[in-house]
């Protein structure tokens, strides 16, 4: 009886503590399991930015946006990352672009770019189950995840999301994983401002060059071995002294290095097609963006169609034989001044817009209340906005 | 209109170099391939060289008057082929079958299928090239800042003489910036796209030539192999797209290297291939800055070459001047121009960098950077990673790695010794360079390795084939 009566207890206490901790993750088969098909557990992914709408429609949940950069916020999680690594989405966006996966841990509590990891969304309007070895993608997949945050794409369009779900690695996640990561866009573009590197594509969080190396050695080892092999084998029947061959010559060690050579071409073709991959979605971007356009069309797209238009503006106001201008403009707009040297010319911007006293034109670009907009010596010449005008000095 | 201007662009600097190519190559047997490869260089190296000269003479620049000067080089080396009966370009030489792109007699249907596979595939990255550059405008940090900067320039002020203009320049060569402007100058306006043509040219040519060569030495198959694992370095594709000077700085150098080498292995026999070395280099000192350096590597292995070269007959002295001094002289001629506008900078620049290497101590003070056995490490390991597991170079360094080893009775004798140590050279080169001088600093932020190492790697590729291949297997 008194056994009969703990055991009740235990079961008790059990349940109260299930129903306390454990409530948000009742209708999920794992505590870290959302499956959108009640609206019991919508409340606990959620988006800070109001431009972003979030409500489940029918066993979906549905992301509407308007900004430029959506996201949706798990809730809390404290989980381990070394147990918890593999992401699986199954999702439908209605555009083709690159999904975007952010957390955050207890060494790392914001979501920032220190902490990311990308993967290509595939055709749209489609559902698409992803795999995302988050451990393998990245180095800080590590410690306790504290929350994790999912941007589906740039800009306004709409996702419906069936299931997220963090799990532990097996061997078909992570084959899942690794193929999506080969073709993703890690390795698909050139990194940093001057045209420096491009990166491999990774498979399983490696480099592919690592397993190519893999298998030429294996290929090495086993055409190596081909070869020796005679040597250890006794002939059944006795070889005439005529007929036997060197032990190991020179052209046996090529006939190797031949084989070894063909196979890390063939890769080396592999490797082209997966690259050739990258063409083709250059191609088609650029196609996109750049084909049939007119010459000031295409600068507009690639100066930015507003920061053009100023420069073109600009250039309608300032004398035609070009002068010495100098340029503002708010730092996080990035290098505009190069485009703006480019452009400009035949007036004559100054590297990283050095400006001076004496610069008898300054162009204001998306700037209130600059210095040389009160600046006694400066008068306003020409304006476009509020923000965007043209300075010149008074003539003493 | 436009493709028409772009059309003259492309054509004049090929006719020119059509022209000096057959008085360098007589009655040579070559494919119209190689000369057609070759001219493209010639021609363009050849007008910026004139444009700069003018500029240099205070002659403003315009396309009427620089056709004339053009003309006044191409018509008397026409004529002169013409009397002497050199062939100009020998369309009779695709019906070789040594020589030509087709293989006929190929013995099996599937090496057929493999070659017309990798034509394709050679065909599609040179479509790749051309419309990328085409396509888009000038995007790219340095090209936007400096050279396509300095094209528009040339263009509307006619000169490079002007003083925002040699701001720009400073002690940079300016062969991109004239080829550009050359564009413009052609269609009498400024289009930053059709400027571009230039790059994915000087890719085709690159890749023709490239080709050719290695067709005079191994089949069909082979030589279409190596040149489609040339056209496929993503690094090389991806700045034959842009308007930076790396490129044509490859394209010179390794093409000049590569006629340096031909001539080598030629036991010295046709000077032809000696000049055209010249040339290319000596140009490519007309590129970039480091033009003058590789230009004085390559210059070092010739002077080495003809010193251990056991089939050449006379006194060592004696060949040495019989070959080298010609070859200095060339390429002292062709960059003259540009040594003579720069040779302040030239002097102080190398001077500074002589100190530089010398006084390690005071540069780890001056320009705050880690001590020379960190550097040492932090460079080998940077290397390491990025020759070996960056999609830069696919697996090319790779097979390098795997030919010396493995063909190491081939690549440690003459002529293909030379080659390697070329290469070994360039990229000791490249690794002093960036550990110890305060470049440094671009080799942590990854701003400087690959273009620097991006100048080799068709001579890395060449090295391979001739390693891994049996000569004169032509089937």
């Amino acid at each position: 009886m008194k056994h009969s009566l703990s055991w009740r207890s235990a079961w008790l206490t059990g349940l109260i503590c299930w129903l306390l901790l454990g409530a948000p993750s009742a209708f999920c088969s794992t505590p870290f399991d959302y499956q959108f098909d009640s609206g019991t557990n919508v409340v606990t992914w959620s988006s800070p930015d109001p431009k972003v709408n979030l409500k489940i429609e029918g066993p979906y949940l549905a992301l509407t946006s308007n900004a430029s950069f959506p996201y949706i916020i798990s809730p809390p999680l404290l989980c381990l990352a070394d147990e918890y690594d593999t992401l699986i989405i199954r999702m439908k966006c209605s555009k083709k672009d690159t999904a975007t996966i952010f957390w955050a841990t207890d060494f790392d509590q914001q979501f920032n770019a220190n902490k990311l990891v990308n993967f290509d969304l595939g055709s749209a309007n489609r559902f698409h189950t992803y795999y995302i070895n988050l451990r393998q993608q990245h180095p800080a997949w590590t410690s306790k995840i504290l929350r994790l945050a999912l941007s589906p794409f740039a800009g306004p369009g709409k996702a419906e999301i069936d299931y997220i779900q963090l799990e532990e690695e097996n061997l078909f996640t992570n084959l899942q994983s690794g193929w999506a990561e080969f073709w993703g866009p890690k390795g698909r573009k050139t990194i940093g401002s001057t045209i420096n590197v491009i990166k491999s594509t990774d498979f399983m969080g490696r480099p592919i060059n690592v397993y190519v190396y893999a298998a030429l050695l294996l290929v090495f080892i086993f055409s190596l071995a081909k070869l020796l092999q005679p040597l250890f084998t006794k002939p059944l029947k006795p070889i005439p002294k005529s007929h036997i061959k060197p032990k190991f010559s020179i052209k046996d060690w090529e006939a190797v290095g031949s084989k070894v050579g063909g196979c890390l071409i063939f890769f080396w073709i592999l490797l082209e097609l997966c690259s050739t991959y990258t063409y083709w979605n250059n191609f088609r971007a650029d196609w996109q963006d750049y084909s049939g356009k007119s010459l000031e069309q295409k600068a507009a797209v690639s100066a930015g169609p507003d920061f053009y238009a100023f420069i073109q503006f600009c250039k309608s106001r300032l004398p035609k034989n070009g002068v010495d201008i100098g340029l503002i403009f708010p730092g996080e707009l990035g290098s505009l001044d190069l485009k703006g040297r480019y452009y400009l010319y035949p007036n004559r911007l100054p590297e990283n817009c050095a400006l001076d006293k004496n610069t008898p034109y300054v162009l204001v670009y998306r700037l209130n209340n600059s210095a040389y907009s009160s600046n006694p010596n400066y008068y306003l010449f020409a304006k476009r906005s509020e923000d965007q005008y043209i300075l010149k000095r008074k003539i003493k | 209109m436009n493709i028409l201007s772009t059309g003259t662009a492309v054509l004049i600097p090929w006719l020119l170099g059509l022209a000096i190519i057959s008085i360098i190559l007589k009655k040579q047997p070559t494919s119209a391939i190689e000369r057609s490869g070759l001219a493209f260089g010639v021609g363009i190296g050849l007008i910026t060289l004139i444009m700069f000269m003018l500029n240099l003479f205070q002659i403003s620049l315009n396309f009427p008057f620089l056709l004339f000067c053009i003309s006044l080089i191409m018509l008397p080396c026409l004529g002169f082929a013409k009397f002497a009966g050199y062939p100009v370009l020998p369309i009779q030489s695709l019906k070789n079958p040594r020589l030509a792109l087709t293989h006929p007699t190929a013995p099996r249907q599937i090496f057929r299928r493999l070659e017309y596979g990798l034509l394709f595939l050679i065909c599609v990255k040179v479509f790749y090239v051309f419309f990328e550059s085409l396509v888009k405008p000038v995007m790219d940090c340095d090209a936007l800042w400096r050279h396509s900067l300095i094209a528009k320039a040339i263009f509307l002020d006619k000169t490079f003489q002007a003083p925002f203009t040699l701001t720009l320049i400073k002690d940079n060569p300016p062969f991109v910036s004239f080829a550009q402007a050359w564009v413009f100058f052609c269609s009498q306006s400024w289009n930053e796209c059709l400027g571009k043509i230039i790059f994915p040219c000087l890719f085709l040519s690159l890749l023709m030539v490239f080709y050719a060569n290695l067709r005079k030495s191994f089949s069909l198959l082979s030589a279409l192999t190596y040149t489609f694992l040339l056209s496929a370095l993503p690094f090389l594709a991806l700045h034959a797209t842009t308007a930076y000077a790396d490129f044509p700085q490859t394209y010179f150098y390794s093409i000049g290297t590569l006629y340096l080498f031909i001539f080598i292995k030629d036991n010295f026999r046709l000077p032809s291939n000696l000049i055209i070395s010249a040339l290319f280099l000596g140009m490519g000192i007309f590129v970039k800055r480091h033009g003058f350096y590789l230009a004085g590597i390559d210059t070092l292995v010739l002077a080495a070459a003809c010193l251990f070269q056991p089939k050449l007959k006379g006194a060592k002295l004696i060949q040495l001047k019989s070959i080298l001094l010609p070859f200095i002289a060339i390429l002292v001629v062709i960059s003259f121009p540009w040594l003579y506008f720069n040779h302040v900078n030239l002097i102080a620049g190398t001077q500074n960098i002589a100190q530089t290497l010398v006084a390690q101590p005071n540069l780890t003070i001056q320009e705050n950077l880690p001590p020379l056995p960190a550097r040492f490490s932090d460079a080998l390991n940077i290397f390491f990673q990025k020759m070996f597991f960056f999609g830069n170079w696919h697996l090319a360094w790779a097979l390098f790695v795997l030919c010396t080893i493995f063909f190491f009775k081939k690549i440690f004798r003459p002529p293909l010794v030379y080659l390697w140590c070329l290469v070994m050279l360039n990229l000791l080169y490249v690794f002093i360079a960036l550990t110890f001088l305060p470049a440094f600093r671009f080799l942590l932020d990854g701003t400087l390795m690959n273009r620097v190492m991006l100048y080799q790697m068709p001579l890395v590729i060449l090295c391979c084939a001739f390693a891994s291949l049996q000569e004169k297997e032509q089937t």
